[in-house]
């Protein structure tokens, strides 16, 4: 069956038609004219690139014995300590153009608020820019003809980049190898397990942590041992489970280590 | 009868359409270099940049990956000796690592021209609908890449990271687990991040990128909205 083209198709067809007609008759070719843009340009960028590294390279030190935690440079770090699974002593800090998610995660704090930072705003980001063309279909390409898609263009771009110097800036989530700021605690085995697992992205357990999740320097909000014990197995509210990413002992250790935050004395074995 | 010196003009002449007859490529080149473009400035650059610096981080990331070691005992150390040790090992790595910073940059400045031009509207609508592919395929790559260096700053940030995603319901702990291959971040970890850093997006990009250039030279670059174009008097929807 032939196609039936309906009349705002022709129109459209016409118009562009028309406008490639003129180019191609009025035009400049690609080669010289805009290929020697596209030269220069490409020549600034990549000599940028080049100069960023050995700025990073020059300022910045090796791991040596003087410096055994590396030399931060202006551009920062060649690289820093191994990473030891066991004991998390740097803040996680993602890549500057992850800080805006980052930030999100600070300024929803409660479980189901959570579910705004991690899903709801990042997947109508993501799919409003996929589909962006197929909703703002105005033929008009004029600025001054397009209040809506303007006010979209120059607002987002806005709230990104306050968002990622908000996070650029904000104080790290833990600040250091401590985990409760009781050594007696500190010592036990479920403190390595919380630190090799990053617990305290999320939750303070009394030497700084997340705010993402309940604070539980002292003890959980609810210090039922098998609510707790349930929460840590299943996640729920925004937490994800880790039934998997521990022994049942480990789980144990976890529950004892919490319940006696809340009481105050650490379990003891 | 002596043999007449061969002109070189012809020879050349002779060569291009031996290829042209087999392959067509000559033909093609000459479309692409000489089609016609609207006036254009230097807001038109970034999209070749792009590409510029996509080919410059193929080049330096496979550089890279024939000293990269991808396991947990591994990568750190490799890291460590292209870094210090390995000649010019620092400006590969360094150019790969502010490469992909400035690779983000120009996604969101090629972004922006291509939006305050309206170059996404009729019949350009796959050209952007390939180009925001190519947008979150490349905020995986810095996902992905960052964890490799295995020091303790990419390491906990991809723990969060992968910890964040997991929260997501229906798909979010299933996309977890698969990124983490096992119950905790480990040796499965480290290569599964290394496939899709350095095979699977990176292809994903590069059919995208063919894709999109090819609707590029197909539909023609939009001109400056500023003034009025032939076809405006066609009015209607
Ligand atoms: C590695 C990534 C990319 C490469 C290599 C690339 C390359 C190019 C090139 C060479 C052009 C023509 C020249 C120019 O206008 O700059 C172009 C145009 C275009 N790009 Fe991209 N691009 C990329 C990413 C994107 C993204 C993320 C988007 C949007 C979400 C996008 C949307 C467009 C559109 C709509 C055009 C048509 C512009 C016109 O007709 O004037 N591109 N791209």
């Amino acid at each position: 069956m032939a196609v039936t083209t309906p009349r705002k198709v022709i129109n459209r067809r016409v118009r562009y038609e028309t406008e490639l007609v003129a180019q191609k008759k009025e035009g400049h070719p690609f080669f010289p004219y805009a290929m020697f843009h596209d030269t220069v340009v490409n020549l600034i960028i990549v000599l940028m690139i080049v100069a960023m590294t050995i700025i990073w390279h020059a300022t910045a030190g090796p791991i040596d014995a003087h410096h055994p935690d590396g030399q931060n440079g202006w551009l920062g770090a060649l690289y820093e300590g191994k990473a030891n699974p066991a004991v998390q002593v740097t803040e996680p800090r993602p890549e500057w153009y992850f800080l805006f998610l980052f930030e999100l995660l600070r300024i929803f704090k409660s479980p189901w608020e959570l579910i705004f930072a991690t899903i709801i705003i990042p997947t109508i980001f993501m799919v409003l820019l996929i589909v962006w063309p197929f909703i703002d279909r105005g033929r008009d390409r004029r600025i001054s003809r397009r209040p809506v898609g303007m006010a979209f263009g120059l607002s987002v771009p806005a709230v990104l980049i306050a968002l990622t110097i908000a996070g650029g800036i904000a104080p790290g989530a833990v600040s250091g190898s401590s985990i409760t700021g009781d050594p007696k605690f500190d010592a036990l085995p479920a403190a390595a397990l919380i630190s090799s697992h990053g617990c305290t992205s999320c939750h303070n357990f009394g030497a700084g942590g997340g705010t993402v999740g309940p604070n539980l320097s002292q003890g959980a909000p609810n210090p039922d041992p098998a609510a707790i014990k349930a929460q840590i197995e299943n996640g729920g509210g925004g937490m994800p489970p880790f039934k998997d990413a521990f022994t049942a002992d480990e789980i144990q250790q976890l529950v004892d280590f919490i319940v006696g935050l809340g009481t105050g004395t650490p379990p003891s074995g | 009868m002596p043999i007449p010196a061969p002109d070189p003009q012809q020879l050349v002449l002779q060569a291009e359409d031996w290829v042209e007859y087999r392959t067509g490529f000559p033909t093609l080149v000459r479309q692409f270099l000489f089609r016609k473009v609207p006036p254009t400035g230097w807001w038109h650059t970034l999209g070749s940049s792009l590409l510029t610096v996509f080919i410059m981080q193929a080049v330096t990331g496979s550089l890279l990956a024939m000293s990269y070691d991808p396991s947990p005992n591994g990568a750190y150390e490799s890291i460590r000796y292209i870094t210090d040790q390995q000649t010019l090992g620092w400006l590969i790595r360094g150019m790969h690592k502010w490469g992909a910073s400035m690779m983000v940059i120009l996604l969101f400045l090629h972004m922006g021209r291509v939006f305050f031009y309206g170059a996404y509207k009729y019949p350009r609508e796959l050209t952007w609908l390939t180009g925001s592919l190519i947008f979150l395929s490349t905020m995986a790559m810095g996902l992905t890449g960052y964890l490799l260096v295995w020091d303790e700053r990419a390491y906990w940030a991809s723990v969060v990271a992968v910890n964040i995603n997991g929260t997501a319901p229906v798909l979010g702990p299933f996309i977890s687990k698969f990124l983490l291959a096992g119950p905790v971040f480990g040796a499965q970890t480290i290569s599964r991040f290394y496939a899709l850093h350095m095979l699977l997006i990176p292809g994903l990009i590069g059919a995208l990128i063919f894709i999109h250039l090819w609707l590029v030279v197909k539909l023609g670059v939009t001109p400056w909205p500023g003034r009025p174009v032939p076809g405006d008097e066609v009015t209607g929807d």
